[in-house]
C-alpha cells in the first residue's frame, strides 16, 4: 500500500470511529469517488465493525445487574482470606524488626552463658578507684621510669594487667600479652593495635549491623604520691566497642 | 460512557475522585457505586487480554478484590483510571498465564464450532452464524496489542483520547493500533464477510 493508500485507510478508520474532521471528510469523499476500491474497503470495515460490536457484546456480556450482590461476593471472598486482620496484626507486631524474634532468645541464651562462665557484667563502666597501698611492696615493673612526679593523672602512662602474672606496657614496636592469652603487636602509626586473637576471642553481643563487641578490662595506674608511696589506681571498665573491619583489628585502649 | 467523566486531560475536576478516596477509607457504598460504573469496561479489558469469555467473571471479581484491598495504597487518586486499567490488565495476564491449557481447549472448541456450524438453522441464519464465528475467531487471533484498543473502542465507544488516557499511551499510537487491528481483521476475514 502506498502513502496515498495508507492515508485513505487512516481516514476510513477515523470515519468509522467518528474522529473525522470536516476537511478530512471532504478529502475522503473525493478519494472514494476517484478510487472505488477504497469504497469497498470502507464497506467491508463497516460490516466487520458491526459484527464485532454484536459479537463482543455477547462474548463479554453485561456485568451483574445487582451490584450490591457483586460487592457482597467480593467482600465475602475478602473476609474469607482475612487480609485486613492480617494487616492489623502486622501493624501491631510488624513494627518490631523480624530479626527481633530470632535475636531475643539468642540474646537471652548469650546472657545466661555469660553469667554462667564469666560472671555478672559489671556495667559500672569507668569505675576509678584509688587504693592507697601503703607499705605493700610494689612491683618495680609497674613503675614507669620516665614518669615525671606530680604529673596530672591523665598523663600517667597506662600499665596493663597481664594474664599470666607480671605486667607490661604496650609500647610502639613491642608486643604484650593480653589477659585472654593472645598477643597484641603494639601500636601502629595510626594508634591502633594489631592482635592475633581469633574472632571467637571477642564476645559479640550484637550480631548484625554495627558489629559491636563488649570488652571488659581491668588495669592499674601507678601514681607516686607526695609522701613517696605508690598509689595503685584500679581501672575496671566494660565498654561497647564498634569493631572496624578487618575483624581482628583492635583500637588502642580497648583492653 | 460512565467512565468518561474526565478523560480529556482536564484534571481540574474529576467527579470520580471523591468516590475513589472514599473507597480508600473503606466506604462500602462508594465501592458499590464505583463497581457499578466501571464494571463494564473492566470486563472489556479483561476480555481483550484473555480473549476468553469463560474467565471474565472470575478475573473481574479478582480485580475488584484487588481494588478494595489496595485502594488505600493508591498514592495519587487522580490517576485512578490508569491504576484500575493496570489492575485489570495485570489480573487478566496472570489468569492467562495460569490457564494456558484451558485456553487451548477453548480455542479447539471454537474451531470445532466454526468448522461444523450450528445445526437446525436456515441458510441466512447459518451464514450469519458463520460470519459471527469467523469474526470472533479473527478477534481472538489478534495480538493483544491490537485487540485491547479495538475492544475498548467497540465495547465502550471511547474516543482515541479516552483510550489513550486509560492505556497510558499517545493518541497516535492508539490510532495506529486501531488501523492495524482493522487491517488484520479484513485480511483474516477476506471472502467470508
Amino acid at each position: 500500500m502506498n502513502d496515498q493508500g495508507e492515508r485513505i485507510e487512516l481516514l476510513i478508520n477515523r470515519k468509522l470511529d467518528g474522529e473525522l474532521t470536516l476537511d478530512e471528510d471532504l478529502e475522503l469523499s473525493r478519494a472514494l469517488i476517484r478510487m472505488p476500491e477504497y469504497r469497498q474497503m470502507l464497506e467491508c470495515s463497516e460490516c466487520i465493525d458491526g459484527i464485532c460490536v454484536e459479537v463482543l457484546g455477547d462474548e463479554i456480556g453485561e456485568p451483574s445487574a445487582d451490584v450490591a450482590l457483586e460487592v457482597d461476593r467480593v467482600l465475602s471472598r475478602l473476609s474469607r482470606s482475612k487480609p485486613r486482620k492480617r494487616a492489623l496484626r502486622h501493624r501491631v507486631m510488624g513494627r518490631l524488626p523480624q530479626a527481633f524474634w530470632w535475636s531475643a532468645p539468642a540474646a537471652m541464651a548469650a546472657c545466661l552463658g555469660w553469667m554462667a562462665f564469666i560472671g555478672p557484667l559489671d556495667m559500672g563502666s569507668q569505675a576509678l578507684v584509688a587504693v592507697p597501698v601503703g607499705s605493700v611492696p610494689v612491683d618495680p615493673g609497674l613503675v614507669d621510669p620516665d614518669r615525671v612526679p606530680h604529673e596530672p593523672v591523665a598523663n600517667v602512662p597506662v600499665f596493663m594487667e597481664q594474664g599470666a602474672g607480671g605486667s607490661g606496657r604496650a609500647s610502639s614496636g613491642g608486643s604484650m600479652r593480653l589477659t585472654n592469652g593472645y598477643l597484641a603487636d603494639g601500636f601502629s602509626d595510626d594508634g591502633r593495635v594489631w592482635s592475633d586473637a581469633p574472632k571467637s576471642a571477642y564476645r559479640r553481643v550484637r550480631d548484625k549491623g554495627a558489629a559491636i563487641d563488649l570488652r571488659r578490662d581491668t588495669g592499674y595506674l601507678g601514681v607516686l604520691g607526695d609522701d613517696g608511696n605508690m598509689v595503685l589506681i584500679e581501672v575496671n571498665r566494660t565498654r561497647a566497642v564498634g569493631r572496624p573491619r578487618p575483624k581482628y583489628r583492635l583500637v588502642a585502649g580497648d583492653f | 460512557m460512565a467512565l468518561a467523566s474526565n478523560t480529556d486531560g482536564d484534571s481540574s475536576f474529576d467527579a470520580e475522585l471523591p468516590v475513589v478516596e472514599a473507597i480508600a477509607e473503606g466506604d462500602r457504598y462508594a465501592f458499590e457505586e464505583f463497581v457499578g460504573r466501571h464494571a463494564c469496561w473492566v470486563r472489556a479489558v479483561i476480555y481483550a487480554v484473555l480473549g476468553d469469555r469463560d474467565r471474565v467473571d472470575d478475573v473481574s471479581q479478582q480485580v475488584w478484590i484487588n481494588v478494595w484491598d489496595q485502594a488505600k495504597r493508591l498514592r495519587d487518586p487522580s490517576r485512578w483510571r490508569s491504576w484500575l486499567y493496570r489492575m485489570a490488565r495485570n489480573a487478566a495476564v496472570d489468569a492467562g498465564r495460569s490457564d494456558t491449557r484451558r485456553k487451548k481447549i477453548s480455542g479447539a472448541v471454537l474451531s470445532d464450532a466454526i468448522g461444523d456450524g450450528p445445526s437446525g438453522q436456515d441458510g441466512e441464519d447459518l451464514e450469519r452464524s458463520e460470519q459471527r464465528a469467523a469474526v470472533l475467531g479473527a478477534i481472538r487471533s489478534l495480538p493483544t496489542l491490537y485487540r485491547e484498543p479495538l475492544v475498548l473502542r467497540h465495547m465502550q465507544g471511547w474516543s482515541y483520547q479516552q483510550i489513550s488516557d486509560v492505556m497510558g499511551m499517545p493518541v497516535d499510537t492508539v490510532e495506529t493500533r486501531l488501523v492495524r487491528a482493522r487491517r488484520l481483521l479484513r485480511e483474516a476475514l477476506e471472502g467470508r464477510v
